[in-house]
């Protein structure tokens, strides 16, 4: 099955070709903004350059975030118009999952944390549990603060932690004062997700007949719009 | 629309029950709403018109001007139909999509011809344009404060009528007196093809609390019926004068609020008072529709000039397609960046 992936929650875009019998690719463009303009253009490239027509993908998998809003829509847009075109089936994946899925490993405690602006954080924690069943703590729109309180009572203080994204490296030196030397804060480098990943996460929820509809492709915002926020309160 | 520009089908989904409780159209809301609704949409516009998805030949979607998210929704989507289809994408500026509303099949738009003097006016543009020929468009004027539909909202609000103020107000009017209340008409400088509403809508609202104060109730169909009147009056004045200087044939209206039935009728009467035709599309073919997108598309693929590629550009200027590097930095001027969260 030949798999076309998609992230644009974050600084970075991210969009990849993937089979299970060859070389995948991937391309990876640093923002910030443009992601919109570039989205298409990449998806192109990536076609053209591995001689693949469009007609020939498989399935669609989308980064749903959480994260930019603008971001993850163009992604499950772009998703849902490749999907619905060539009516092959879609499925979303959580950036915080293609994030951890990169450097998670038996034992290790994983958090990608994500800036949400006005000092909030898009973050979960992953320890131990296969990521096909997502993060130990669901996907988490918290104050910075109040996330740092979440991973103490977790029990995470002491232990090797690995943190990435970029919240994870503004915040680098305030992990390592409240949760001890053993915190561990990925370089930019490594901070973003990959496409390629999310191709791999996708694959396994298809697998497990998950996905497929593309109108039923849902972003996750996980906070709702100002407006309802000041209607409702 | 088919290879002859023949309307096949025509699917709209409204968002206005959507908005109604925030007294307006919320950006953020409506960006995700598009995105929910756009493939059975989709969906819906081909099932209706028999096709094939491996029939169509090209895809027509609004670049601007616009909400950012919104059109950012419907950008992506076309884009990536058209990729995975290989086949053009063509970029439609909305404002003229609305004045190629006289161009779709109707009875009521039998006869347009270029060159004609039109009126778009809706909740977010009230433009005066010298249509002269396809891709040759002159704004005679604008207005200079709020949009004739801005006008019409505040006032349903106002009245207590909700949002969208359009249909209710017409409804209400219907069983008022137009010449009740004498509302200012601001015609401007003479020979000025720009207009005002802000005038307008203040002397409603200071009418009706004025009223209340005195402890008397106005009555809200007189007030829905004087101030259309007065609002329609405007417009369809300027419009046929317009005409006449010109020297066109006819003159025509569309954009949300020339579903209105009192800015009709008025166009209707005083364009024929001047000799003039009128071109008043059906109300469906007035408020914002895809046909009128495809029907702008089409007629600019058949000339030769379409745009390809298009990108998303939320000020987009009328008669054109911007070059890059004047969209770059108008994005740069308005700060938007669209790796931002909000
Ligand atoms: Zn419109």
């Amino acid at each position: 099955m030949r798999i076309l992936a998609v992230d644009a929650a974050t600084a970075v875009l991210t969009v990849a070709l993937d089979s299970p019998d060859g070389p995948g690719a991937e391309l990876n463009l640093r923002g910030p903004g443009a992601h919109a303009e570039n989205l298409m253009r990449a998806i192109r490239t990536l076609l053209d350059s591995t001689g693949v027509g469009p007609r020939r993908i498989d399935a669609v998998v989308a980064g749903v975030g959480p994260g930019s809003f603008t971001g993850i829509r163009i992604a499950v847009a772009a998703a849902k118009g490749l999907a619905y075109a060539l009516s092959i089936p879609a499925v979303g994946v959580s950036t915080l999952d293609i994030m951890a899925a990169a450097v998670w490993v038996p034992g290790l405690v994983v958090s990608p944390v994500l800036d949400a602006r006005r000092g909030e954080v898009y973050g979960a924690v992953y320890q131990n549990t296969p990521l096909a069943e997502g993060p130990l703590t669901g996907y988490l729109n918290l104050p910075m603060a109040k996330f740092l309180l979440h991973l103490r009572e977790l029990g995470v203080a002491g232990r090797p932690v690995c943190f990435l994204g970029d919240a994870a490296l503004k915040h680098a030196s305030l992990l390592r004062r409240e949760l001890g030397p053993e915190v561990w804060v990925a370089p930019r480098e490594a901070a973003y997700p990959r496409a390629l990943v999310a191709a791999a996460l996708g694959r396994e929820r298809l697998r497990a007949g998950e996905g497929g509809d593309p109108a039923e492709l849902v972003p996750l915002y996980l906070k709702r719009s100002e407006a309802e926020r000041l209607c409702e309160s | 629309m088919d290879t002859d520009g023949r309307l096949e089908s025509n699917v709209v989904a409204s968002q206005a029950a959507l908005h109604r409780r925030y007294g307006g159209v919320v950006p953020e809301i409506a960006s995700r709403r598009h995105l929910e609704t756009v493939i059975p949409v989709l969906r819906h516009a081909l099932a209706e018109a028999g096709r094939d998805l491996d029939e169509i030949g090209a895809i027509a979607v609004t670049a601007g001007p616009g909400l950012v998210g919104s059109l950012l929704v419907g950008v992506t989507v076309a884009r990536a139909v058209a990729c995975a289809l290989e086949i053009p994408l063509v970029g439609v500026n909305h404002l003229e999509a609305h004045l190629y509303a006289h161009f779709l099949p109707s009875r009521h738009a039998a006869g347009f011809a270029l060159p004609a003097v039109c009126l778009v006016v809706s909740g977010g543009h009230t433009d005066l344009i010298f249509w002269r020929d396809h891709g040759d468009l002159e704004v005679l004027g604008r207005t200079r404060d709020d949009a004739a539909g801005e006008a019409f909202d505040k006032v349903a609000r106002v009245l207590g009528l909700g949002y969208p103020g359009g249909p209710a107000i017409d409804r209400l009017g219907r069983d008022g007196d137009p010449g009740a209340i004498r509302f200012p008409r601001a015609y401007l400088e003479e020979d000025s093809y720009d207009f005002s509403f802000s005038g307008l809508k203040t002397a409603v609202a200071t009418y009706v609390r004025r009223m209340q104060a005195g402890g008397a109730e106005p009555n809200p169909q007189d007030v829905a019926a004087s101030f259309q009147q007065a609002c329609a009056e405007v417009l369809a004045a300027k419009l046929v004068l317009a005409g006449s200087r010109l020297g066109v044939k006819g003159v025509g209206i569309s954009g949300g609020v020339a579903a209105n039935s009192v800015l009709r009728r008025e166009v209707r009467a005083r364009a024929a008072a001047a000799g003039l035709e009128a071109w008043v599309p059906p109300a469906h073919l007035c408020t914002d529709n895809a046909a009128m997108v495809a029907c702008a598309a089409w007629h600019a693929m058949a000339r030769g000039t379409a745009w390809l590629d298009p990108v998303v550009d939320p000020s987009l200027p009328l008669g054109r397609p911007p070059a890059v590097d004047e969209v770059d930095t108008r994005r740069a001027g308005n700060g938007d960046n669209p790796g931002n969260r909000s």
